[in-house]
């Protein structure tokens, strides 16, 4: 009787466990748009985002810039939506290797690793809701200035690689993401059938929630 | 006679100190993005500095005739109003209001795709609308970060010496009647 007592405890806290992890979070998707600083000689591997305080500790995965220029870098992250919404600071920072000699005087190479800190950054808080009929489109969050730039008059089958890097990953249409006040062409994909709209979005303080739409 | 000097002393006195403590409370004319505590403490520094040059140099301000009090009070009166107008036209032109956020502050000379995107849409209100308020807010930031620097201490400049002038041209009356 002790025996199964026991096994039905273990087995309750073992699901339990597993129902909380980090993995069932609801996610939200956002951009990031940080200043270009250069490596200093350092290859960059990649940014990432972290909150580190006495009770959170969460850190993204190696982000890629979705756009870069000599101005700025924009990129995209997925991150747990009640972190999302919670105004705390999260820190910035570029991760970095450079190739050294093991010895000034032997061929053998080692790679060092740094962490470059930015500083802070205040996220998105504008909510858009992204939906379609039928439910399942791949999103493309394009800012209209980058569109206009690198997308407008092109085909979009050609762009394929380039546009991959604006893909929302926070699944399929209906989804939500968080934005600031930047006009977005977003971009609907349906078995390979495009449809795109242009998003002007309106400040937090007039409509903290929006919402778009397409029919295929 | 000595009383009218008293109360242009006193206004003086008040252009120095006043415009100060109201832009720290009030922020008026201060560009978005500009602190205005800096404005207010240079305001207070220059306006209590100039006060205390044009009393070291009583003796000098007294000596000068009526004609000549009366022209550089003119002159410095007159500069207000050019600054005035200087510092109107430049917050006109270069804060950009967007309802519902934060004005956006120009710079005198953008740069890089800030220049190419006023190229393209001929005006700052047709950019923010086509790009989106945060969107040009970045882009000030990354591509003409120095030129915006350089905007906000000729803003800061401008403003600075409007208030200066003020301040000198009733200090200078002040000091002149007194002797009579």
């Amino acid at each position: 009787m002790i025996f199964r007592i026991l096994f039905t405890s273990i087995l309750f806290l073992a699901c339990y466990t597993l129902w909380s992890q980090p993995g069932d979070q609801e996610m939200v998707y956002t951009h990031v748009p940080i200043e270009s600083i250069s490596g200093y000689g350092w290859e960059i591997e990649g940014y990432k985002l972290r909150l580190i305080n006495d009770t959170i500790n969460w850190e993204s995965e190696l982000l890629q810039p979705l756009d870069v220029d000599a101005e700025g870098i924009l990129f995209g992250v997925l991150m747990p939506a009640e972190l999302a919404s919670s105004n705390l600071m999260f820190t910035c920072t570029m991760e970095q290797t450079k190739k050294v000699k093991k010895l000034p005087w032997k061929t053998e190479y080692k790679i060092k690793e740094r962490s470059y800190e930015y500083g802070g950054v205040n996220l998105k808080s504008i909510q858009l809701e992204i939906e379609s009929d039928p439910n399942g489109a791949e999103i493309y969050l394009i800012p209209n200035r980058v569109w206009n730039r690198d997308f407008d008059g092109h085909e979009l089958e050609n762009k394929e690689s380039e546009l991959l890097r604006f893909r929302v990953n926070s699944g399929f249409t209906n989804t939500h993401v968080l934005i600031d006040q930047t006009v977005f062409r977003i971009l609907f994909r349906f078995n390979d059938d495009f449809k795109s709209i242009i998003h002007y979005t309106q400040p937090q303080s007039v409509q903290p929630s929006q919402k778009v739409f397409v029919k295929f | 006679m000595k009383k009218i000097g008293t109360i242009l002393t006193a206004a003086s006195g008040t252009f120095a100190l006043v415009p100060g403590v109201a832009v720290l409370i009030t922020e008026v004319g201060v560009p978005p993005g500009t602190s205005s505590v800096l404005y207010a403490t240079v305001m207070e520094s220059l306006g209590v500095l100039s006060l205390l040059i044009l009393w070291l140099n009583k003796d000098k301000v007294q000596l000068l005739t009526v004609k000549s009090a009366t022209r550089i009070t003119i002159l410095l009166a007159v500069s207000f109003f050019v600054f005035l107008i200087v510092y109107l036209q430049l917050f006109g032109f270069y804060v950009v209001s967007t309802p519902g956020s934060e004005s956006l502050l120009f710079p005198l000379w953008p740069q890089g795709e800030l220049a190419s995107g006023l190229a393209m849409y001929d005006s700052k209100v047709s950019l923010i609308r086509e790009w989106g308020r945060d969107d040009v807010f970045n882009v000030i930031a990354e591509s003409s970060n120095m030129a915006l620097q350089w905007s906000k201490m000729a803003f800061l400049l401008v403003y600075v010496i409007m208030f200066t002038s003020l301040t000198l041209s009733f200090g200078i009356l002040g000091v002149r009647i007194k002797e009579e």
